[in-house]
């Protein structure tokens, strides 16, 4: 009898151990559902061989895959495979790499396309992004516009996906490509924080919202409006350090009351004699205790983040007055999953490219590829590799820097010696038989991230074999810029800055629990989305939001115009009848270096730009 | 290909942790799992060989659930619901390749409004060729990392992928109805059709799912109470004692039966004379191919309601003949795509369309058993003396068919007075019905539609 799989970490919130006992509809029908989980344990009873623990619990969560038969490779369900992946990764440990046992699922087109709708995960929150998702990449699939290559997962052990009745050679690639991810996303140093159990965590989100909705009397379009300003938000995270730090917030804590209750104090002393009452609890110590309290609640009120927090996901779900209990819980799924992606979106190039070096290295080894399947291996490869025109390849840009890095350690030309050499011709020929390239890369691997990767390993020589440049707007049009290496590298880097810069600078601005937000000006922002995400804020916040940031105000202007977005509740007077609306004000700003903290301030002056509009409920 | 004996690396640990028995680790272990890779060019075992009916029924369960996301998104971006997303969906664009050509693929998105960068100001990096200043590409198109050579520069052929017709119906008229539509030739015409709704004891097609609910009831009317079913453990135990006998094969067969028949015919005329204007000519052919969409999509609902069946895109115009009417100063009849596509000159005499109508419902459609929609598209020029003959003509029509439609057209110029004769007849009678509208715009078109198909109360005959 195969017992009930509970998940790897049981985080409950107090409603949804209701829904159990409760035995609501819901719970009956998961109990059947759950029944499934042990598809996988009944074949192997067959042969009496038990799969390893992480089968099971991803049979049970990731049914959405294993009920479309799909499987995982196993010496019964695909001993062909099993042996190709088992020889992969002995071989990949004999080159040196470190990477997590690797969870491969057979599986067909469709489903593949569904999980990487849901960024990778089987079970995720139902949205209708998603299926939006899902659409995009089933038209990109039909007609052979896009190709999904490899999906893996972020995971102890890893999950990664192979399609159904792709070539051999296909599935060897994918692996190979695997074992280059898994391996950075055990030893690279920007991952160290993320959740190595996402697969259960995530299928926990998911249930999450299928039994608060149930229990707590969610409309589904209620749930979905708030998942979108759930998703509104999610990229205002702290991309610098990526450590998510623990909330204050917690479950079970009461809700902070502003206003000192009327007993406090008072000792009940009903049974004792009327003339001890009115010693024990004596008016001047009740009032010195509720001034002391007063004033404590006062502080708590008024707190404010010490330094700029970029974190501003984190701040709302911590101090805002208006989130629902189930509001918070959906808002930190969606943090925890920012989180989670976070370094992914930090390394892509240097992931990227990793991956293709190391399953290049692996395929051209004798024992994974004979002769007859090398044409198609290069192909796919080629494929992988090539440069569509405009956009940037981070395979390709990967690839391509770390094979420099390895040639130039292996003979030496890095360092201050080698910069010294002023001939041109011996510079190129500079070979100091060092061969420390192999050890470089995976000095690499372990520490930078893609911005330091550019920034220190992207040469003039690379530059050009990628034909990187820089664009500009002139006008109407975009135009090729420059080709220079410096410019190329500044811009680049720049560009893979992650995150918009904005944070919470105060949180209870003006003495009036108002939230203040500032955005460290790198680019200007889309403003109808702009407006329409203070929008979003101001209804996650309950209480006026302002914002700092520049705008070209006008069309043809130069330089960009200061500004304070200031979005704020209002009550509209109609005939007669009060109706609640929301009012959306740009004003003119001045900037200016605040002496005391040492940051920019923005001091708002004149209108330039006001809306009202009427909230439909 | 084989490994060289000599290779000694010992196996470190197995991929992934197999509890029993231990794939552990010789040289001979490795060497046979090699040679073994190499042959086993077999078809994978893909399914397990014992088929566990509780596994065959998820199975089959989660194999008939589509995606609830996917759905949703459509229904959206059908506009179905979410009104307030409608700002946010931008017409997405791809490019992909089908049958040799190049085709631009419509993909919709509806953007979730976050902080992000608006302008191009301040630049980027990309890759590709080209000399500094060149033109990257259109700023409309164009995000920023987006440049050059991503355009491809042959012919573009527009596809339209994510709607059928009667999707478009659907959109459009969901609350028309099909006027005074009869189930005509409801006793006399049945067609025959076969239906492959019947379970059967013998047969080919083995009704799985069945066939397993009926071993479950079997194995738990025999041995049910030795198994505690409120728990998922007993109700697990008792399921493995399930095994499938030949007493619980259901298989899936055929019956004949009879579907009530409806039929209609759409009749539409056109005047094609010199008078009528290209531009007048392209706006009535509009109002033509609607109405045309929306009684054969009405219809496919009626029909499928008629007979008990769910509505699907195969109900869509079947059942409706169409028969198509040019006319100048003499009529004939035409095919779809000629009434689409004819221009001639000529006088102007509408009886003579009125005429070959007639005389096509005397020798194809006979009233009693078809529903007959007959509609007229024109500038309301009319040779002067024939203009009497033409209304008596109508109103003999009138009589036989369920509803006559009159759509004139008029230019800056102004029209003929015909449509004012029909006015005055058909305010007599609901099912006689004309509209005017202008050449210009496509506004009106819903005018038309509602004025054609819309609810007028009972026919007076």
């Amino acid at each position: 009898m195969v017992p009930r799989i509970s998940p790897v970490i049981q985080i409950i919130p107090p409603v949804t151990q209701k829904t159990v006992a409760g035995g609501s509809s819901a719970g009956n029908e998961r109990d059947f559902l759950v029944c499934s989980e042990s598809t996988t344990a009944n074949t192997t009873n067959q042969t009496s061989i038990e799969l390893p623990y992480e089968y099971k619990a991803a049979a049970a969560i990731g049914r959405g895959i294993t009920g479309q038969r799909s499987y995982p490779v196993s010496p019964e369900t695909n001993p062909e495979y099993w042996n190709w992946n088992k020889k992969i990764f002995e071989l990949a440990k004999k080159e040196g790499l470190d990477p997590y046992d690797v969870v491969y699922w057979v599986c067909k087109r469709d489903q593949l396309l569904q999980a990487a709708a849901r960024g990778g995960f089987p079970v995720n929150v139902s949205h209708w992004r998603n299926g939006m998702e899902f659409y995009e990449l089933h038209i990109g699939h039909e007609f052979n516009v896009s190709r999904i290559y490899e999906m893996i997962i972020n995971n102890d052990p890893s999950h990664a996906y192979l399609l159904e009745g792709n070539a051999l050679v296909d599935q060897k690639l994918v692996m190979s490509h695997c074992m280059g991810h898994s391996d950075f996303f055990k030893n690279n140093i920007h991952f160290r924080f993320t959740n190595r159990s996402m697969l259960n965590r995530i299928a926990e989100h998911a249930s999450y919202q299928r039994n608060v909705m149930d229990s707590e009397g969610i409309s589904f379009l209620e749930m979905e409006q708030f998942l979108e300003k759930a998703y509104s938000i999610d990229d205002l995270i702290d991309y610098s350090n990526l450590e998510p730090r623990q909330l204050k917030y917690e479950l079970h804590q009461n809700r902070p009351i502003a206003k000192v209750p009327d007993d406090y104090g008072i000792i009940d002393a009903s049974e004792l004699p009327s003339h001890m009452q009115g010693r024990i609890n004596n008016p001047e110590r009740l009032r010195e205790e509720r001034d002391a309290e007063k004033e404590r609640l006062d502080r708590e009120a008024q707190k404010i983040p010490k330094y700029p927090d970029y974190d501003v996901m984190g701040f709302i779900i911590e101090n805002s007055k208006v989130l629902k209990l189930w509001q918070r819980q959906v808002l930190m799924h969606a943090r925890e999953q920012a989180y989670y992606l976070a370094p992914q979106g930090l390394t892509k190039i240097m992931n990227e490219g990793w991956a293709v070096y190391w399953h290049r290295r692996l395929m051209s080894h004798p024992e994974i590829v004979d002769l007859r399947d090398a044409s198609a291996f290069a192909d796919h490869n080629a494929g992988t590799l090539a440069m569509s025109g405009g956009r940037l390849n981070p395979y390709k840009v990967g690839y391509e820097i770390f094979m420099d890095i390895e040639e130039r350690w292996n003979t030496g030309r890095h360092g201050r010696q080698w910069e010294e050499i002023e001939d041109e011709r011996e510079r190129r020929d500079y070979d100091d038989k060092s061969m420390k390239g192999f050890e470089q890369i995976f000095e690499v691997r372990k520490w930078e991230k893609d911005m330091t990767f550019i920034d220190k390993y992207l040469t003039p020589e690379v530059a050009k074999k990628l034909k990187l440049f820089t664009w500009e707007q002139e006008g109407e049009n975009y135009i090729l810029a420059s080709r220079e290496f410096e410019k190329v590298k500044a811009k680049f880097v720049e560009q893979l800055f992650m995150g918009t810069g904005i944070a919470v600078r105060d949180g209870n601005y003006d003495n009036k629990g108002e939230l203040l937000l500032h955005h460290d000006f790198r680019f200007d922002l889309k403003q109808d989305y702009a407006l329409a995400t203070m929008k979003n804020l101001l209804s996650m916040w309950g209480n006026t939001i302002h914002l700092n940031t520049k705008l070209y105000w006008a069309s043809d202007d130069e330089n960009p115009t200061p500004v304070r977005i200031i979005a704020e509740n209002i009550t509209l007077a109609d005939s007669g009848k009060a109706k609640a609306g929301i009012k959306i004000t740009i004003r003119r700003a001045l900037e200016e270096v605040n002496k005391e903290t040492g940051l920019i301030d923005y001091t708002p002056t004149n209108v330039l730009y006001e809306t009202m509009e009427e909230v439909k409920s | 290909m084989r490994i060289g004996v000599t290779d000694k690396t010992p196996i470190v640990k197995p991929p992934l942790k197999v509890v029993t028995p231990p794939p552990l680790a010789t040289q001979g272990d490795l060497l046979g799992t090699l040679e073994n890779a190499q042959e086993s060019k077999t078809t994978p075992l893909a399914t397990p060989h014992f088929f566990s009916p509780r596994l065959l029924m998820q199975s089959l369960l989660f194999n008939s659930i589509a995606d609830p996301d996917l759905q949703r998104y459509q229904d959206i971006l059908k506009g179905k619901v979410r009104e307030d997303l409608k700002k946010f969906k931008t017409p997405g664009e791809m490019f992909g390749v089908k049958g040799g050509k190049i085709v631009s693929i419509p993909v919709p998105k509806i953007g979730i409004p976050h902080f992000t960068r608006g302008s191009g100001k301040g630049g980027g990096t990309a890759q590709g060729d080209g000399e500094e200043g060149d033109v990257l590409g259109e700023p409309g198109d164009a995000k920023p990392g987006k440049g050059a050579g991503s355009e491809p520069g042959e012919h573009i052929q527009e596809i339209y992928v994510p709607m059928t017709l009667s999707e478009i119906a659907e959109t459009i008229i969901k609350d028309r109805k099909l006027p005074y539509l009869k189930p005509k030739g409801y006793g006399a015409a049945k067609e025959k059709s076969i239906k492959w709704n019947t379970k059967s004891k013998v047969g080919i097609d083995l009704d799985i799912n069945a066939t397993i609910i009926n071993a479950i009831k079997r194995v738990g009317a025999e041995i049910g109470d030795k198994f505690d079913l409120e728990t998922d453990e007993g109700l697990n135990a008792l399921l493995d004692q399930v095994a499938i006998e030949e007493q619980d094969k259901v298989f899936i067969s055929w019956r004949e039966i009879e579907k009530p028949q409806v039929s209609v015919a759409i009749i539409y005329k056109m005047d094609v004379s010199g008078s009528v204007t290209d531009e007048m000519k392209e706006k009535v052919r509009k109002a033509a191919r609607w109405l045309s969409i929306i009684i054969q999509y009405q219809f496919g609902l009626v029909r499928a309601e008629l007979r008990g069946d769910k509505f699907s895109n195969e109900h869509f115009g079947e059942g409706v003949e169409e028969v198509f009417i040019i006319h100048d100063s003499s009529a004939k009849e035409v095919t779809e795509e000629e009434f689409y596509t004819t221009r001639e000159n000529g006088g102007t005499q509408i009886s003579s369309a009125y005429e070959l109508e007639e005389k096509i419902i005397n020798e194809r459609y006979d009233p009693d058993t078809w529903n007959i929609y007959s509609f007229y598209f024109g500038d309301g020029d009319n040779w002067g003396d024939d203009t009497p003959h033409s209304i008596d003509l109508m109103k003999r029509l009138a009589e036989r068919v369920n509803e006559v439609g009159y759509v004139q057209v008029e230019s800056h110029y102004g029209s003929g007075d015909f449509y004012d004769y029909v006015k005055e007849f058909a305010s007599e009678q609901g099912h006689v019905r004309a509209v005017k509208i202008t050449a210009e715009g496509t506004e009106d078109l819903d005018k038309v539609i509602d004025e054609m198909l819309g609810d007028k109360g009972d026919k007076k005959d």
